[in-house]
């Protein structure tokens, strides 16, 4: 499960809010940009949650492997 | 009595056998009363043409592969009765056999109505709706949330339906990336309560499943009554990790779905509710990549605007610094000149 994922987007939202307030400066407006590209890069790394497999437990045994 | 007697005489029939149409059907009447093996008997048999007077009585028919007999409840006695009256229902009638003599009319006047068959099934889970309804069961409060992208999902259905491959086909089109474990399980019969509940059992403490899905496609409410036990109702309730349903048909209503912590109405249903699409997903996130860079974008333009204002201004103050120097020396010079 990724908890991490609506949180990220919150992150984000309050950057874009800081850039739109304009109350800080250039470097830390930098700053906060490439930390919030990285949080979305993250994000959408970790959105590959898993191998796709299905797995029937009653044999213990992997039917499909995607 | 006498033209009965006149016609007897002229026909040379004794007037024994001729009888009013109020004598003979007083003559059946009492002929049915007498008759012990039809009073406060047991009928069995389908419930068919029911009809509800505005007095409430209700008028039916109870029918079995051969005949009919027309059946009368009447209000006062439908009071006491707990049993539903449906339309097409198996049911034991407790009655007895009357005749109404005014209109020559045969009909089994009900004192009881007791559920068989389906009927037996409707009442019961009634019955276990209002128990469980009345300890708070239902209550939306109880209810867990369930996680918005699971990475590992449990189900319990039978490995041998459509609707295990409806559900596991309604994740893997929204989020290919999600690992799946199924538990099988039987779905209807005897053993299905137990089995159902074993399986989420299973998922609660021998695995990391974030959510649990149990279902199973239509049927009517015998096929569905494993899904109206009280058995998995409480094992639902009590569950650790939240459990969505998706049984039947639209029209279902089980108590499994009840207490459930998302009810669906189909095993599709519940697999597009268990996970959001994956596409949907990264599009926001692209989005909000796009916000985040014309915002900083703009912000930069804002900046930049800014500090070329910034210049003029400075630019401008010299000048007015020139401009009064200027003046200043025209002055001095037009004071040494005079």
């Amino acid at each position: 499960m990724i908890k991490e994922y609506h949180n990220n987007i919150e992150k984000v939202k309050n950057i874009i809010k800081k850039l739109n307030e304009e109350q800080i400066n250039e470097q830390k407006a930098s700053e906060i940009h490439k930390k919030g590209l990285k949080v979305i890069k993250n994000t959408k790394n970790s959105l590959d949650i898993g191998e796709g497999t299905i797995k029937l437990l009653e044999s213990n045994k992997k039917v499909k492997k995607d | 009595m006498k033209k009965i007697e006149e016609i007897g005489n002229e026909l040379s029939i004794p007037k024994e056998f001729i009888f009013s149409v109020t004598e003979i059907n007083q003559a059946i009447s009492e002929k049915i009363e007498e008759t012990h093996k039809i009073q406060n008997t047991y009928v069995l048999g389908e419930i068919t043409n029911l009809n509800k007077s505005s007095k409430g009585n209700f008028f039916f028919n109870l029918k079995d592969e051969k005949s009919l007999i027309s059946c009368v409840l009447f209000n006062y006695k439908s009071n006491k009765i707990k049993t539903e009256i449906n339309e097409g229902e198996e049911v034991l009638i407790q009655g007895s056999v009357g005749y109404y003599r005014k209109k020559g009319e045969l009909s089994l006047k009900v004192n009881n109505i007791y559920p068989v068959g389906i009927g037996k099934y409707y009442k019961q889970k009634k019955e276990l709706k209002e128990k469980l309804k009345k300890e708070g069961l239902f209550k939306s409060e109880h209810k867990k949330e369930i996680p918005k992208i699971p990475e590992k999902i449990g189900i319990v259905t039978s490995t041998k339906g459509d609707a295990i491959k409806d559900i596991v086909k309604s994740i893997k089109d929204r989020y290919h990336e999600v690992n799946i474990l199924i538990k099988n399980s039987s779905v209807q019969g005897e053993k299905a309560p137990q089995e159902l509940v074993q399986g989420i059992e299973y998922f609660e403490e021998k695995t990391d499943v974030d959510l649990i899905i149990t279902g199973r496609g239509g049927g009517n409410i015998e096929d569905l009554q494993a899904f109206n036990s009280e058995e998995l109702a409480r094992k639902i309730f009590n569950s650790k990790k939240p459990i969505i349903t998706g049984i039947g048909h639209k029209e279902d209503e089980t108590i499994a779905g009840l207490v459930a912590d998302k009810k669906t109405i189909t095993p599709t249903e519940a697999g597009k509710e268990a996970v959001p699409k994956k596409e949907e997903l990264i599009e926001n996130l692209d989005k909000l990549e796009k916000e985040l860079n014309e915002t900083y974008k703009k912000f930069k333009k804002i900046k930049k605007q800014g500090k070329e204002i910034k210049k003029e201004k400075k630019s401008l103050k010299t000048m007015k610094v020139a401009i009064l120097l200027l003046i200043l020396i025209i002055l001095i010079l037009i004071g040494v000149i005079l």
